[in-house]
């Protein structure tokens, strides 16, 4: 009699965790920066919920790899930076659920250890305020030659006119 | 047979004055170089704000320095006011700001620009204007309460949207719905359109008795809505005359093709 129950029950919640699993099954993302010696980064399915059940690789562009993570329950994870002098150029990170779910993130030590000094090593990143400042500059002369082409037009318009005039009457 | 000439020119003067008196909603731009920030590559944002007529892509008025221009992010609000940057659209002031997104999540750009004297309405005009931008799929707060007084909370994830989806927004006022009231929506023309009558400029809508509105958007690019309140404070306009105040709650989404 009970055996028969427990199964059932077994059955159940079996469904349970398959409908939870469902329920989460969105896309695994992974983000992670730099910051000094410390890599930091979440992972997390697309909506934001952590995916604290992931496991987390850190590895150097060669594949070889550096440190197995588990982040917390809202998916944070932080991994030093033990040798910067040694440090890879780039790091690759992979995130892995149980069921199948991978994400990657590269961290390219170049870009991304020093956003905050914000030189212009960054590749492709940044249309910095220099550049802005440019565009601006442009727009400016842009209005300058547009405003010499207003006043030439319309001296000219006002010329014309009155030259009509005058023929007008000596007409 | 010259005369004739001038007199012609003057009418269309008169008719384009006329026209662009009469010429429809205006829309405090803020419009982000993307609404969807998806590899750490392309996170350096651009911001374009402007005080226009989106459908019309004019007459630019000018703006004044903005009284709050911020993000509000995974990790709390950021004034970002000394990011603006003047710059110039048709002549007229206007500013533009770059922001790095370094997160995953949702981050709600918004601005209450400077009053804006329209004399030809005899208004003060003030539209408190939001984007939202998701960051590497974080989201988690594209419905996030700036807390302005008035304000659209969008009942639609405002972003990932196809071209023909269907927006929907609740329109507060100092946090209470709002009833029946006037949401304008324009297309930010690209110039590719043309509008067949002026009542194609502005699409009217208003929301129903929870203060709620519905669009269905067909056509790709970004969609302006500003649910348009009076104010229950007078300001007064440059000339010292206490004068109405029009209130905008306004908000900006991207539809992309379906292809």
């Amino acid at each position: 009699m009970i055996k028969p129950l427990s199964g059932t029950a077994l059955v159940v919640a079996l469904g349970l965790v398959l409908v939870s699993q469902t329920a989460l099954a969105h896309k695994l993302k992974l983000f992670a920066q730099t910051e000094g010696d410390w890599i930091r980064g979440r992972v997390y399915f697309v909506g934001g919920a952590g995916a604290s059940g992931a496991e987390i690789r850190v590895q150097d562009a060669a594949g070889q790899v550096l440190a197995e993570l588990t982040p917390d329950a809202s998916g944070q994870f932080a991994y030093q930076i033990l040798t910067p002098m040694h440090a890879p150029l780039s790091y690759q990170l992979i995130a892995r659920t149980g069921d199948g779910h991978v994400a990657h993130w590269t961290l390219t030590a170049v870009s991304e250890t020093a956003p905050s000094a914000s030189t212009s090593t960054s590749a492709g990143a940044c249309p910095a305020a220099a550049e802005i400042a440019a565009e601006c500059e442009r727009i400016r002369f842009r209005d300058v030659l547009g405003g010499i082409g207003y006043i030439f037009g319309l001296t000219g318009l006002l010329l014309w006119w009155r030259g009509r005039r005058r023929a007008d009457r000596a007409a | 047979m010259f005369m004739h000439q001038i007199l012609r020119f003057r009418h269309s003067l008169w008719l384009a004055l006329a026209v662009s008196l009469t010429s429809a909603a205006h829309f405090q731009e803020l419009i982000p170089s993307t609404e969807l920030v998806t590899d750490a590559g392309s996170s350096m944002l651009t911001l374009d704000l402007a005080f226009t007529h989106p459908m019309e892509r004019g007459p630019v008025m000018p703006m004044g320095q903005p009284v709050q221009f911020g993000v509000l992010t995974p990790h709390g609000r950021q004034d970002l006011r000394a990011s603006l940057i003047p710059r110039l659209e048709s002549g007229q002031a206007a500013y533009r700001a770059s922001y790095p997104l370094q997160q995953p999540g949702d981050h709600v750009f918004f601005i209450e620009p400077a009053p804006y004297w329209e004399p030809a309405e005899g208004v003060m005009i003030v539209h408190y204007t939001k984007v939202v931008v998701d960051g590497f799929s974080g989201g988690g707060g594209w419905d996030a309460s700036v807390g302005f007084p008035v304000e659209i909370q969008p009942l639609t994830r405002p972003y990932g949207l196809w071209t023909g989806n269907l927006f929907r927004g609740l329109v507060l006022r100092n946090g209470q719905p709002v009833p029946f009231a006037e949401v304008e929506v324009e297309w930010r023309n690209d110039g590719s359109l043309t509008a067949p009558a002026d009542a194609f400029v502005t699409q009217v809508i208003k929301t129903d008795a929870q203060g709620v509105f519905a669009y269905a958007m067909p056509r790709a690019g970004w969609w302006g809505f500003a649910a348009l309140l009076d104010g229950e404070q007078p300001m007064t306009n440059p000339a010292g005359v206490a004068v109405p105040v029009e209130l905008g709650a306004v908000m900006w989404v991207r539809t992309r093709e379906m292809r």
